[in-house]
Protein backbone atom coordinates (compact mmCIF):
# COMPACT_ATOMS: atom_id res chain seq x y z
CA UNK A 1 0.00 0.00 0.00
CA UNK A 2 1.40 3.58 -0.73
CA UNK A 3 1.74 5.74 1.99
CA UNK A 4 -0.61 8.38 1.96
CA UNK A 5 1.27 11.59 0.98
CA UNK A 6 1.84 14.11 3.68
CA UNK A 7 -0.38 17.10 3.91
CA UNK A 8 1.40 18.91 6.47
CA UNK A 9 4.26 19.12 4.67
CA UNK A 10 2.82 19.81 1.49
CA UNK A 11 0.90 22.66 2.47
CA UNK A 12 4.22 24.27 4.02
CA UNK A 13 5.90 23.64 0.87
CA UNK A 14 3.16 25.56 -0.80
CA UNK A 15 2.71 28.64 1.50
CA UNK A 16 6.70 28.86 0.90
CA UNK A 17 5.87 28.26 -2.68
CA UNK A 18 3.10 31.68 -2.90
CA UNK A 19 5.54 33.51 -0.54
CA UNK A 20 8.70 33.24 -2.85
CA UNK A 21 6.10 34.25 -5.63
CA UNK A 22 4.96 37.33 -3.83
CA UNK A 23 8.45 38.30 -3.04
CA UNK A 24 10.05 37.79 -6.50
CA UNK A 25 7.15 40.02 -7.78
CA UNK A 26 8.11 42.84 -5.44
CA UNK A 27 11.94 42.16 -5.87
CA UNK A 28 11.36 43.78 -9.30
CA UNK A 29 9.01 46.78 -8.00
CA UNK A 30 12.31 47.79 -5.56
CA UNK A 31 14.66 47.98 -8.43
CA UNK A 32 15.77 51.24 -7.49
CA UNK A 33 17.93 49.72 -4.29
CA UNK A 34 21.64 50.50 -5.50
CA UNK A 35 22.65 46.97 -4.66
CA UNK A 36 20.07 46.33 -8.20
CA UNK A 37 22.24 48.84 -9.81
CA UNK A 38 24.81 46.32 -11.52
CA UNK A 39 22.82 44.88 -14.52
CA UNK A 40 22.16 41.09 -14.60
CA UNK A 41 22.44 40.98 -10.66
CA UNK A 42 18.38 40.81 -10.32
CA UNK A 43 17.87 38.84 -13.27
CA UNK A 44 20.40 36.43 -11.85
CA UNK A 45 18.23 35.83 -8.42
CA UNK A 46 14.96 35.87 -10.32
CA UNK A 47 16.19 32.72 -12.43
CA UNK A 48 17.81 31.38 -9.41
CA UNK A 49 14.14 31.93 -7.14
CA UNK A 50 12.22 30.02 -9.71
CA UNK A 51 14.49 27.34 -9.64
CA UNK A 52 14.33 26.83 -6.04
CA UNK A 53 10.35 26.74 -6.72
CA UNK A 54 10.72 24.03 -9.25
CA UNK A 55 13.05 21.79 -6.91
CA UNK A 56 10.10 22.51 -4.23
CA UNK A 57 7.32 21.54 -6.52
CA UNK A 58 9.34 18.39 -8.15
CA UNK A 59 10.64 17.33 -4.49
CA UNK A 60 7.55 17.62 -2.64
CA UNK A 61 4.36 17.73 -5.33
CA UNK A 62 5.37 14.95 -7.71
CA UNK A 63 6.96 13.15 -4.54
CA UNK A 64 10.50 12.59 -6.06
CA UNK A 65 11.59 12.97 -2.21
CA UNK A 66 11.42 9.37 -1.60
CA UNK A 67 12.54 8.74 -5.10
CA UNK A 68 14.99 6.12 -6.69
CA UNK A 69 18.89 8.25 -7.09
CA UNK A 70 18.48 8.42 -10.66
CA UNK A 71 14.94 9.79 -10.96
CA UNK A 72 16.29 12.64 -8.30
CA UNK A 73 19.30 12.88 -10.49
CA UNK A 74 18.16 13.18 -13.16
CA UNK A 75 15.71 15.85 -12.06
CA UNK A 76 17.83 17.80 -10.47
CA UNK A 77 20.30 17.62 -13.37
CA UNK A 78 17.95 19.08 -15.33
CA UNK A 79 17.06 22.10 -13.13
CA UNK A 80 20.67 22.73 -11.80
CA UNK A 81 21.66 22.93 -15.69
CA UNK A 82 18.80 24.74 -16.84
CA UNK A 83 19.54 27.44 -14.62
CA UNK A 84 23.23 27.83 -14.88
CA UNK A 85 22.82 27.62 -18.65
CA UNK A 86 20.29 31.05 -18.05
CA UNK A 87 22.42 32.38 -15.39
CA UNK A 88 25.46 32.68 -17.74
CA UNK A 89 23.60 33.94 -20.22
CA UNK A 90 22.37 36.46 -18.44
CA UNK A 91 26.13 37.36 -17.46
CA UNK A 92 28.30 37.13 -19.94
CA UNK A 93 25.33 38.13 -22.62
CA UNK A 94 24.43 40.69 -20.75
CA UNK A 95 27.74 42.28 -20.70
CA UNK A 96 27.96 42.00 -24.63
CA UNK A 97 24.60 43.46 -24.62
CA UNK A 98 25.92 46.51 -22.96
CA UNK A 99 28.74 47.01 -24.51
CA UNK A 100 27.46 47.14 -27.91
CA UNK A 101 25.45 49.70 -26.51
CA UNK A 102 28.51 51.64 -25.20
CA UNK B 1 -20.54 -30.62 -44.95
CA UNK B 2 -18.82 -31.43 -41.51
CA UNK B 3 -16.20 -32.79 -43.50
CA UNK B 4 -15.50 -30.16 -45.81
CA UNK B 5 -15.50 -27.39 -42.75
CA UNK B 6 -13.50 -29.02 -39.93
CA UNK B 7 -10.06 -28.62 -41.49
CA UNK B 8 -10.70 -24.98 -42.68
CA UNK B 9 -11.15 -24.63 -39.02
CA UNK B 10 -8.89 -26.00 -37.73
CA UNK B 11 -6.13 -24.21 -39.50
CA UNK B 12 -8.09 -20.88 -39.24
CA UNK B 13 -7.93 -21.39 -35.40
CA UNK B 14 -4.05 -21.75 -36.20
CA UNK B 15 -3.60 -18.95 -37.83
CA UNK B 16 -5.25 -16.89 -35.05
CA UNK B 17 -3.05 -18.40 -32.27
CA UNK B 18 -0.02 -18.49 -33.31
CA UNK B 19 1.92 -15.21 -33.96
CA UNK B 20 4.92 -15.69 -35.72
CA UNK B 21 6.39 -13.00 -37.86
CA UNK B 22 8.72 -14.87 -40.67
CA UNK B 23 10.94 -12.76 -42.11
CA UNK B 24 10.25 -9.85 -40.02
CA UNK B 25 14.27 -8.51 -40.27
CA UNK B 26 13.69 -7.49 -43.82
CA UNK B 27 11.17 -4.72 -42.86
CA UNK B 28 13.83 -3.49 -39.97
CA UNK B 29 16.66 -3.52 -43.06
CA UNK B 30 14.05 -1.76 -45.65
CA UNK B 31 13.23 0.99 -42.74
CA UNK B 32 17.85 1.45 -42.60
CA UNK B 33 17.72 1.47 -46.24
CA UNK B 34 15.03 4.35 -46.71
CA UNK B 35 16.98 6.35 -43.32
CA UNK B 36 20.08 5.78 -45.75
CA UNK B 37 18.57 7.00 -48.51
CA UNK B 38 17.60 10.12 -46.84
CA UNK B 39 20.77 11.42 -45.28
CA UNK B 40 22.54 10.59 -48.21
CA UNK B 41 20.18 12.68 -50.47
CA UNK B 42 19.24 15.30 -48.67
CA UNK B 43 22.22 15.64 -46.57
CA UNK B 44 25.28 14.72 -48.15
CA UNK B 45 24.21 14.88 -52.29
CA UNK B 46 21.78 17.34 -52.39
CA UNK B 47 22.34 19.98 -49.39
CA UNK B 48 18.31 20.85 -48.73
CA UNK B 49 18.40 20.09 -45.28
CA UNK B 50 19.43 22.05 -42.65
CA UNK B 51 17.84 25.52 -44.61
CA UNK B 52 19.92 27.82 -42.95
CA UNK B 53 17.79 31.03 -43.06
CA UNK B 54 16.05 29.99 -46.04
CA UNK B 55 12.55 30.93 -44.80
CA UNK B 56 13.39 34.78 -44.53
CA UNK B 57 15.95 34.79 -47.87
CA UNK B 58 14.99 36.74 -50.64
CA UNK B 59 13.61 35.07 -54.08
CA UNK B 60 16.99 35.57 -55.61
CA UNK B 61 19.16 33.80 -52.89
CA UNK B 62 16.51 30.42 -53.08
CA UNK B 63 17.20 30.85 -57.22
CA UNK B 64 21.09 30.86 -56.81
CA UNK B 65 20.42 28.23 -53.80
CA UNK B 66 18.94 25.99 -56.99
CA UNK B 67 21.43 27.04 -59.74
CA UNK B 68 24.40 26.22 -57.55
CA UNK B 69 25.48 22.56 -57.77
CA UNK B 70 22.15 21.83 -59.85
CA UNK B 71 23.56 18.41 -61.10
CA UNK B 72 24.17 17.19 -57.62
CA UNK B 73 21.10 18.44 -56.29
CA UNK B 74 18.80 16.93 -58.63
CA UNK B 75 20.95 13.64 -58.03
CA UNK B 76 20.26 13.57 -53.95
CA UNK B 77 16.44 14.26 -54.32
CA UNK B 78 16.47 11.04 -56.99
CA UNK B 79 17.63 9.16 -54.28
CA UNK B 80 15.35 10.95 -51.59
CA UNK B 81 12.59 9.98 -54.01
CA UNK B 82 13.86 6.19 -54.66
CA UNK B 83 14.10 5.28 -50.98
CA UNK B 84 10.74 7.29 -49.83
CA UNK B 85 8.78 4.28 -49.75
CA UNK B 86 10.74 1.51 -48.21
CA UNK B 87 9.82 2.68 -44.68
CA UNK B 88 5.83 1.40 -45.64
CA UNK B 89 7.26 -2.44 -43.99
CA UNK B 90 7.83 -1.13 -40.81
CA UNK B 91 4.49 0.67 -40.46
CA UNK B 92 3.03 -2.50 -42.20
CA UNK B 93 4.76 -4.31 -39.43
CA UNK B 94 3.79 -2.32 -36.63
CA UNK B 95 0.06 -2.50 -37.91
CA UNK B 96 0.17 -5.94 -37.84
CA UNK B 97 1.28 -6.25 -34.69
CA UNK B 98 -1.24 -4.09 -33.09
CA UNK B 99 -3.54 -6.23 -34.91
CA UNK B 100 -2.84 -9.41 -34.45
CA UNK B 101 -1.23 -9.91 -31.08
CA UNK B 102 -2.50 -6.79 -29.17
CA UNK B 103 -6.22 -7.96 -31.05
CA UNK B 104 -6.95 -4.15 -32.20
CA UNK B 105 -7.33 -4.28 -35.77
CA UNK B 106 -9.01 -0.68 -36.12
CA UNK B 107 -6.05 0.96 -34.37
CA UNK B 108 -3.72 -0.91 -36.48
CA UNK B 109 -5.15 -0.18 -39.72
CA UNK B 110 -5.62 3.39 -38.80
CA UNK B 111 -1.97 3.54 -37.88
CA UNK B 112 -1.05 2.00 -41.33
CA UNK B 113 -3.23 4.61 -43.28
CA UNK B 114 -1.44 7.42 -41.74
CA UNK B 115 1.77 6.03 -41.97
CA UNK B 116 1.18 5.70 -45.76
CA UNK B 117 -1.01 9.43 -45.92
CA UNK B 118 2.21 10.69 -44.15
CA UNK B 119 4.63 9.52 -46.88
CA UNK B 120 2.39 10.70 -49.58
CA UNK B 121 3.37 14.31 -48.37
CA UNK B 122 7.14 13.29 -48.12
CA UNK B 123 7.01 12.32 -51.70
CA UNK B 124 5.31 15.12 -52.84
CA UNK B 125 8.27 17.39 -50.89
CA UNK B 126 10.77 15.86 -53.09
CA UNK B 127 8.65 16.42 -55.97
CA UNK B 128 8.19 20.54 -54.93
CA UNK B 129 12.05 20.65 -54.94
CA UNK B 130 12.85 18.45 -58.05
CA UNK B 131 10.73 21.22 -60.41
CA UNK B 132 12.07 24.21 -58.72
CA UNK B 133 15.68 22.35 -59.49
CA UNK B 134 14.23 21.08 -63.13
CA UNK B 135 14.52 24.44 -64.82
CA UNK B 136 17.16 26.98 -62.56
CA UNK B 137 17.33 29.37 -65.32
CA UNK B 138 13.46 30.27 -64.30
CA UNK B 139 11.70 33.90 -62.78
CA UNK B 140 12.74 33.41 -59.18
CA UNK B 141 9.53 34.18 -57.97
CA UNK B 142 8.53 30.73 -59.52
CA UNK B 143 12.01 28.90 -57.52
CA UNK B 144 10.96 30.37 -54.66
CA UNK B 145 6.98 29.24 -54.26
CA UNK B 146 8.25 25.86 -55.53
CA UNK B 147 10.91 25.18 -52.51
CA UNK B 148 8.48 27.30 -50.05
CA UNK B 149 6.04 25.05 -51.12
CA UNK B 150 8.46 21.37 -50.56
CA UNK B 151 9.11 23.00 -46.70
CA UNK B 152 5.26 23.40 -46.27
CA UNK B 153 4.79 19.28 -47.16
CA UNK B 154 8.10 18.14 -45.48
CA UNK B 155 6.82 19.71 -42.04
CA UNK B 156 3.31 19.27 -42.26
CA UNK B 157 3.86 15.98 -42.28
CA UNK B 158 3.24 16.65 -38.79
CA UNK B 159 -0.62 15.62 -39.46
CA UNK B 160 -0.17 12.77 -40.48
CA UNK B 161 2.89 11.72 -38.40
CA UNK B 162 0.27 12.87 -35.34
CA UNK B 163 -2.30 10.37 -35.70
CA UNK B 164 -0.02 8.02 -36.14
CA UNK B 165 1.63 8.63 -32.66
CA UNK B 166 -2.13 8.98 -31.47
CA UNK B 167 -2.67 5.54 -32.30
CA UNK B 168 0.17 3.64 -31.60
CA UNK B 169 0.05 5.61 -28.29
CA UNK B 170 -3.31 4.28 -27.32
CA UNK B 171 -2.31 0.79 -28.51
CA UNK B 172 0.67 0.75 -26.18
CA UNK B 173 -1.59 2.06 -23.14
CA UNK B 174 -4.54 -0.51 -23.98
CA UNK B 175 -2.50 -3.68 -23.99
CA UNK B 176 -3.07 -4.45 -19.82
CA UNK B 177 -1.75 -7.91 -19.88
CA UNK B 178 0.69 -9.29 -17.62
CA UNK B 179 3.81 -9.29 -19.95
CA UNK B 180 2.91 -6.48 -22.55
CA UNK B 181 3.82 -6.38 -26.07
CA UNK B 182 5.19 -3.17 -26.95
CA UNK B 183 7.53 -1.32 -23.49
CA UNK B 184 5.46 1.30 -22.28
CA UNK B 185 7.90 3.87 -22.23
CA UNK B 186 7.43 3.44 -26.57
CA UNK B 187 3.96 4.87 -25.55
CA UNK B 188 5.06 7.78 -23.18
CA UNK B 189 7.60 8.29 -26.29
CA UNK B 190 4.96 8.78 -29.12
CA UNK B 191 2.94 11.27 -26.36
CA UNK B 192 5.94 13.57 -26.42
CA UNK B 193 6.25 13.36 -30.59
CA UNK B 194 2.40 14.47 -30.30
CA UNK B 195 3.25 17.18 -28.30
CA UNK B 196 6.30 18.34 -30.39
CA UNK B 197 4.32 17.64 -33.85
CA UNK B 198 2.04 20.79 -32.77
CA UNK B 199 4.00 23.85 -33.09
CA UNK B 200 5.40 22.70 -36.52
CA UNK B 201 1.87 23.25 -37.91
CA UNK B 202 2.56 26.76 -37.60
CA UNK B 203 5.33 27.25 -40.09
CA UNK B 204 3.57 29.25 -42.29
CA UNK B 205 2.57 32.08 -39.73
CA UNK B 206 6.44 32.88 -39.29
CA UNK B 207 9.16 34.32 -41.72
CA UNK B 208 11.93 34.22 -38.47
CA UNK B 209 12.60 33.15 -35.29
CA UNK B 210 12.06 29.76 -34.06
CA UNK B 211 8.80 28.95 -36.23
CA UNK B 212 10.14 29.56 -39.21
CA UNK B 213 10.63 26.23 -41.26
CA UNK B 214 14.42 27.29 -40.59
CA UNK B 215 13.61 27.63 -37.02
CA UNK B 216 14.43 25.90 -34.01
CA UNK B 217 10.61 24.61 -33.67
CA UNK B 218 9.61 24.50 -37.08
CA UNK B 219 12.98 22.37 -37.99
CA UNK B 220 15.61 21.12 -35.99
CA UNK B 221 13.25 19.73 -32.73
CA UNK B 222 10.66 17.59 -35.08
CA UNK B 223 13.13 16.52 -37.09
CA UNK B 224 15.22 15.17 -34.40
CA UNK B 225 12.14 14.04 -33.15
CA UNK B 226 11.49 12.34 -36.44
CA UNK B 227 14.55 10.38 -37.31
CA UNK B 228 15.22 9.12 -33.80
CA UNK B 229 11.59 8.12 -33.58
CA UNK B 230 12.57 6.07 -36.74
CA UNK B 231 15.64 4.56 -34.69
CA UNK B 232 13.38 3.90 -31.41
CA UNK B 233 10.77 2.24 -33.39
CA UNK B 234 12.80 0.23 -35.47
CA UNK B 235 14.56 -1.52 -31.82
CA UNK B 236 11.17 -1.88 -30.29
CA UNK B 237 9.63 -3.93 -33.12
CA UNK B 238 12.70 -6.19 -33.82
CA UNK B 239 12.37 -6.69 -29.62
CA UNK B 240 8.63 -6.91 -30.00
CA UNK B 241 8.74 -9.48 -33.21
CA UNK B 242 11.88 -11.69 -31.81
CA UNK B 243 10.12 -11.95 -28.11
CA UNK B 244 6.85 -13.15 -30.28
CA UNK B 245 9.03 -15.77 -32.54
CA UNK B 246 10.32 -17.30 -29.07
CA UNK B 247 7.11 -17.40 -27.41
CA UNK B 248 5.69 -20.07 -30.40
CA UNK C 1 26.98 4.08 17.84
CA UNK C 2 23.27 3.28 18.09
CA UNK C 3 22.20 6.36 16.45
CA UNK C 4 24.49 5.78 13.25
CA UNK C 5 22.94 1.75 13.41
CA UNK C 6 19.10 3.23 13.73
CA UNK C 7 19.91 5.36 10.76
CA UNK C 8 21.04 2.55 8.88
CA UNK C 9 18.71 0.53 9.50
CA UNK C 10 16.12 2.99 9.15
CA UNK C 11 17.67 3.89 5.67
CA UNK C 12 17.49 0.04 4.74
CA UNK C 13 14.05 0.32 5.42
CA UNK C 14 12.41 2.78 3.71
CA UNK C 15 11.35 1.39 0.17
CA UNK C 16 12.08 3.66 -2.73
CA UNK C 17 9.38 4.31 -4.64
CA UNK C 18 9.12 5.43 -8.36
CA UNK C 19 6.46 7.86 -8.73
CA UNK C 20 4.02 6.58 -11.41
CA UNK C 21 6.50 4.18 -12.94
CA UNK C 22 9.67 4.60 -14.50
CA UNK C 23 8.85 4.91 -18.08
CA UNK C 24 6.28 7.96 -17.70
CA UNK C 25 9.43 9.82 -17.31
CA UNK C 26 10.24 9.63 -20.62
CA UNK C 27 7.23 12.05 -21.21
CA UNK C 28 8.17 14.42 -18.61
CA UNK C 29 12.21 14.84 -19.06
CA UNK C 30 10.90 14.87 -22.91
CA UNK C 31 8.90 17.58 -22.34
CA UNK C 32 10.79 19.35 -20.22
CA UNK C 33 14.60 19.28 -22.19
CA UNK C 34 12.22 20.80 -24.89
CA UNK C 35 11.03 23.39 -22.92
CA UNK C 36 14.57 24.29 -21.16
CA UNK C 37 15.64 24.50 -25.28
CA UNK C 38 12.74 27.31 -25.40
CA UNK C 39 14.18 29.27 -22.40
CA UNK C 40 18.16 28.96 -23.89
CA UNK C 41 16.52 30.26 -27.68
CA UNK C 42 14.65 33.07 -25.68
CA UNK C 43 17.38 34.09 -23.36
CA UNK C 44 20.11 34.18 -26.32
CA UNK C 45 17.74 36.31 -28.50
CA UNK C 46 17.26 38.60 -26.14
CA UNK C 47 21.07 39.11 -25.34
CA UNK C 48 21.90 39.20 -28.59
CA UNK C 49 22.55 42.72 -29.46
CA UNK C 50 21.46 45.82 -27.19
CA UNK C 51 18.64 46.34 -29.57
CA UNK C 52 16.74 43.35 -29.14
CA UNK C 53 17.58 43.68 -24.98
CA UNK C 54 15.61 47.17 -25.29
CA UNK C 55 12.95 45.62 -27.36
CA UNK C 56 12.17 42.49 -24.84
CA UNK C 57 12.48 45.08 -22.15
CA UNK C 58 10.12 47.39 -23.30
CA UNK C 59 7.85 44.07 -24.13
CA UNK C 60 7.96 43.26 -20.85
CA UNK C 61 6.65 46.48 -19.56
CA UNK C 62 3.60 45.99 -22.03
CA UNK C 63 2.72 42.91 -19.85
CA UNK C 64 0.26 43.08 -17.63
CA UNK C 65 2.35 42.29 -14.56
CA UNK C 66 -0.81 41.50 -11.99
CA UNK C 67 -2.58 39.52 -14.77
CA UNK C 68 0.49 36.92 -14.53
CA UNK C 69 1.46 37.13 -10.97
CA UNK C 70 -2.27 36.10 -10.48
CA UNK C 71 -2.10 33.20 -13.04
CA UNK C 72 1.01 31.72 -11.50
CA UNK C 73 -0.72 31.82 -7.77
CA UNK C 74 -3.59 30.13 -9.40
CA UNK C 75 -1.19 27.74 -11.18
CA UNK C 76 -0.11 27.03 -7.48
CA UNK C 77 -2.98 27.05 -5.91
CA UNK C 78 -3.99 23.98 -8.12
CA UNK C 79 -1.36 21.94 -7.72
CA UNK C 80 -1.60 22.25 -4.21
CA UNK C 81 -5.57 21.02 -4.35
CA UNK C 82 -4.33 18.10 -6.83
CA UNK C 83 -1.57 16.97 -4.17
CA UNK C 84 -4.20 16.94 -1.80
CA UNK C 85 -6.86 15.44 -3.91
CA UNK C 86 -4.26 12.44 -4.48
CA UNK C 87 -3.71 11.94 -0.71
CA UNK C 88 -7.34 11.92 -0.48
CA UNK C 89 -7.47 9.31 -3.29
CA UNK C 90 -4.71 6.85 -1.42
CA UNK C 91 -7.01 7.30 1.92
CA UNK C 92 -9.79 6.44 0.20
CA UNK C 93 -12.08 8.97 0.85
CA UNK C 94 -13.15 9.27 -2.71
CA UNK C 95 -16.00 12.56 -2.29
CA UNK C 96 -13.35 14.47 -1.25
CA UNK C 97 -10.75 13.54 -3.79
CA UNK C 98 -13.34 14.57 -6.85
CA UNK C 99 -13.77 17.50 -4.64
CA UNK C 100 -10.56 18.40 -4.95
CA UNK C 101 -9.77 18.05 -8.37
CA UNK C 102 -12.94 19.77 -9.24
CA UNK C 103 -11.43 22.44 -7.53
CA UNK C 104 -7.85 21.85 -9.86
CA UNK C 105 -9.95 21.92 -13.08
CA UNK C 106 -11.97 25.49 -11.90
CA UNK C 107 -8.25 26.91 -11.09
CA UNK C 108 -6.69 25.14 -14.51
CA UNK C 109 -9.86 27.13 -16.62
CA UNK C 110 -9.46 29.87 -14.79
CA UNK C 111 -5.67 30.05 -15.64
CA UNK C 112 -7.47 29.79 -19.47
CA UNK C 113 -9.74 32.82 -19.03
CA UNK C 114 -7.37 35.10 -18.02
CA UNK C 115 -4.30 33.77 -20.52
CA UNK C 116 -7.17 34.38 -23.28
CA UNK C 117 -8.59 38.14 -21.87
CA UNK C 118 -4.70 39.08 -21.73
CA UNK C 119 -4.33 37.79 -25.81
CA UNK C 120 -7.29 39.73 -26.53
CA UNK C 121 -6.28 42.74 -24.74
CA UNK C 122 -3.08 42.72 -26.69
CA UNK C 123 -4.80 42.05 -29.92
CA UNK C 124 -6.84 45.02 -28.99
CA UNK C 125 -4.31 47.37 -28.72
CA UNK C 126 -2.76 45.93 -32.50
CA UNK C 127 0.14 43.48 -31.06
CA UNK C 128 -0.35 40.76 -32.94
CA UNK C 129 2.10 37.28 -33.24
CA UNK C 130 4.45 39.36 -35.91
CA UNK C 131 4.40 42.52 -34.14
CA UNK C 132 8.05 42.27 -32.98
CA UNK C 133 10.45 39.87 -31.74
CA UNK C 134 9.22 39.79 -28.15
CA UNK C 135 5.50 38.99 -28.62
CA UNK C 136 6.10 36.46 -31.56
CA UNK C 137 8.28 34.37 -28.45
CA UNK C 138 5.42 35.36 -26.04
CA UNK C 139 2.52 34.34 -27.82
CA UNK C 140 4.19 30.88 -29.32
CA UNK C 141 5.45 29.88 -26.20
CA UNK C 142 2.65 30.88 -23.44
CA UNK C 143 0.69 28.98 -26.31
CA UNK C 144 2.36 25.96 -26.74
CA UNK C 145 1.91 26.09 -22.76
CA UNK C 146 -1.71 27.14 -23.10
CA UNK C 147 -1.84 23.87 -25.21
CA UNK C 148 -0.63 21.78 -22.06
CA UNK C 149 -2.91 23.51 -19.80
CA UNK C 150 -5.33 22.22 -21.79
CA UNK C 151 -4.49 18.74 -22.27
CA UNK C 152 -4.23 18.88 -17.96
CA UNK C 153 -7.77 19.52 -17.37
CA UNK C 154 -9.19 17.36 -20.14
CA UNK C 155 -7.44 14.81 -18.61
CA UNK C 156 -8.01 15.82 -14.92
CA UNK C 157 -11.79 16.20 -16.22
CA UNK C 158 -11.48 12.48 -17.36
CA UNK C 159 -10.56 11.30 -13.63
CA UNK C 160 -12.98 13.58 -11.81
CA UNK C 161 -15.93 12.11 -13.82
CA UNK C 162 -15.05 8.53 -14.11
CA UNK C 163 -14.21 8.79 -10.27
CA UNK C 164 -17.82 9.95 -9.85
CA UNK C 165 -19.54 7.02 -11.69
CA UNK C 166 -17.86 4.96 -8.83
CA UNK C 167 -16.77 2.11 -11.43
CA UNK C 168 -13.32 1.40 -10.43
CA UNK C 169 -12.12 1.59 -14.33
CA UNK C 170 -8.66 2.18 -16.74
CA UNK C 171 -8.72 5.93 -15.59
CA UNK C 172 -9.61 5.31 -12.44
CA UNK C 173 -6.42 2.91 -11.18
CA UNK C 174 -3.74 4.68 -9.35
CA UNK C 175 -0.97 4.44 -12.05
CA UNK C 176 -3.32 7.40 -14.25
CA UNK C 177 -4.38 9.31 -11.22
CA UNK C 178 -0.68 9.88 -10.39
CA UNK C 179 0.54 10.13 -13.85
CA UNK C 180 -2.81 12.96 -14.71
CA UNK C 181 -1.06 14.84 -11.30
CA UNK C 182 2.32 14.28 -12.30
CA UNK C 183 2.40 16.23 -15.42
CA UNK C 184 -0.27 18.55 -13.92
CA UNK C 185 2.78 19.59 -11.50
CA UNK C 186 4.94 19.68 -14.91
CA UNK C 187 2.45 22.18 -16.52
CA UNK C 188 2.70 24.18 -12.61
CA UNK C 189 6.53 24.03 -13.18
CA UNK C 190 7.14 25.31 -16.51
CA UNK C 191 5.02 28.30 -15.83
CA UNK C 192 6.90 29.30 -13.11
CA UNK C 193 9.97 29.91 -15.38
CA UNK C 194 7.91 31.37 -18.29
CA UNK C 195 6.55 33.53 -15.58
CA UNK C 196 10.30 34.85 -14.90
CA UNK C 197 11.40 34.48 -18.10
CA UNK C 198 8.66 37.08 -19.63
CA UNK C 199 7.09 38.72 -16.93
CA UNK C 200 9.67 39.76 -14.71
CA UNK C 201 12.74 40.14 -16.42
CA UNK C 202 12.82 43.95 -17.47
Amino acid sequence: MIKPNSKQQCSMVFGVLVLITLGAALLTEVSILPIFTNHGFLECILISLAAVKIVLIAEYFMELHDAPRWLRGTMLTWVMATTAVLVSIVLFGGQTAMTSLA
Amino acid sequence: MDYIQTPILASQKMITKTHRFENAEYAIYSTAFMVFCTVLGLFIVAPMFPPFGQASASAETIATFYQEGNLSKKIGLCIMMFGTPFIIPLFALLGEIIRRPMNMPILGSVQYGSGLFGILFTFIMTVCWGTAAFRPERTHDVTQALHDMGWLFATWVASATLLQAICICIAVFKDTSEVPIFPRWFGYYCAWMIVLAFPACLINIFHTGPFAYDGLLGFWLPYIALFSWFGVSMVCVWRVVKKLNMDH
Amino acid sequence: MDFVAAIKSDALNIKKRTPVEPDFWVLIFGDLTVFSVLFIAFMLRRFESAETHTVFSMGTESLNQSIGLINTLVLLTSSYAVVLALSYYRSGDLNKMIKFTCFAIFCGLGFVCLKIFEYIEKINQGITVTADRFFELYFTFTGIHLLHVLIGISLLTIVAYRMSLKKPDAFTTPGFVEGVTCYWHMVDLLWLILFALFYLLG
